[in-house]
């Protein structure tokens, strides 16, 4: 597989990353940070639900440390699928390409790499393509929104904290409406989250780490219930 | 104010970029047992389940817009719908639930 396969494969991935980004950048100026540091933040760290996190704190004048921390808890998620990952990778490639290919690493790359790995191992050039057409899609998108947040009306701007959560729905429930399983499994992970968010966090709202645990667990109970080829379909 | 950002920023570069890169350096020709496998490859699955809920309900700021987006992408996944469409139906299904 080519760079140009894996730039066909983010495709949906950067059209959803646009909107996406466009509702950082606004956000970002919304509430008062430089636009340096907006774009920063797209360029270095490139993982949204923290970015949208960031925003709130560095508004709050939360302690760099206390953001550092969120941050670190939030994305540690990302450990599960670099894991997860690994596994199809080609056996031979080396440390370096492996590094590259970790830094874009996010919820949407991850997830469409693990389609076109179910049944064949995926080489440097196809995840590089993938990842890095996204990452660039985030970071324009990023200063498109700063440019645009001026004359984006108000309620417009309220509506786009939902694009995330769509776009984790359209890459979520096609698999789910292909297994019976699946759907259960999807299910009982959102209850069991709900319940653990609400009674083990002092505000009652999720964290990373309520994330991590509810995730496994819900990966933990699966492994009795769905057969390989439920995954794979 | 510039200075500090830029240590915050770099702070958070270092704590997002290792748990990405770590295990995809370490775990190089490493044999996966299958009961591991399986437990993995439902991660995707389960991750996205807990990203979605409950955080959805608190994304709009009203929890009925939010559940209106729910209702419309999850039914616009069933019809197959691509992810950028599924997208732009989210925002505006929001947008028009929070004109009344």
């Amino acid at each position: 597989m080519s760079i140009k396969d894996g730039f066909k494969s983010a495709v949906p991935v950067m059209m959803g990353y646009i909107p996406l980004a466009i509702a950082y950048g606004v956000l970002g100026k919304a509430a008062g940070l430089p636009d340096a540091l907006i774009v920063l933040l797209s360029i270095m760290v490139f993982a949204g639900a923290s970015q949208f996190l960031a925003i709130s704190l560095f508004a709050g004048g939360v302690l760099p440390l206390e953001i550092i921390f969120t941050t670190f808890i939030i994305n540690s998620r990302h450990m599960i699928m670099s894991t997860s990952l690994s596994r199809k990778l080609e056996d031979h490639m080396g440390i370096f390409k492996r590094g590259v290919i970790a830094f874009g690493v996010t919820d949407e790359t991850f997830s469409v790499s693990s389609v076109q790995g179910k049944d064949r191992k995926l080489n440097a050039r196809y995840l590089i393509g993938l990842n890095f057409s996204s990452y660039f899609a985030w970071v324009a998108g990023t200063v498109i929104g700063i440019f645009f947040s001026s004359i984006l009306p108000a309620s417009l701007e309220a509506s786009m904290g939902i694009a995330l959560y769509a776009l984790f729905i359209a890459l979520l429930f096609p698999s789910a409406f292909r297994s019976k399983h699946i759907m259960i499994l999807v299910v009982i992970t959102g209850i069991f989250h709900i319940l653990i968010a609400f009674y083990f966090t002092s505000n009652g709202k999720p964290t990373g780490w309520t994330i991590v645990i509810s995730s496994l667990i819900g990966a933990f109970i699966g492994i009795f219930f769905i057969e390989e080829d439920e995954i794979h379909g | 104010m510039v200075e500090n950002y830029l240590l915050t920023v770099a702070g958070m570069t270092f704590v997002t970029y290792l748990p990405r890169a770590l295990p995809l350096v370490l775990f190089k020709n490493v044999q996966i047992p299958d009961k591991l496998d399986k437990f993995l490859s439902l991660i995707p699955f389960t991750m996205l389940s807990a990203l979605i809920f409950p955080s959805i309900f608190g994304s709009t700021g009203n929890v009925y817009s939010a559940l209106g987006a729910l209702t419309v992408c999850v039914f616009a996944s069933y019809r197959k719908l691509n992810p950028t469409l599924i997208v732009l139906l989210g925002i505006s299904t929001v947008y028009i639930l929070q004109q009344f």
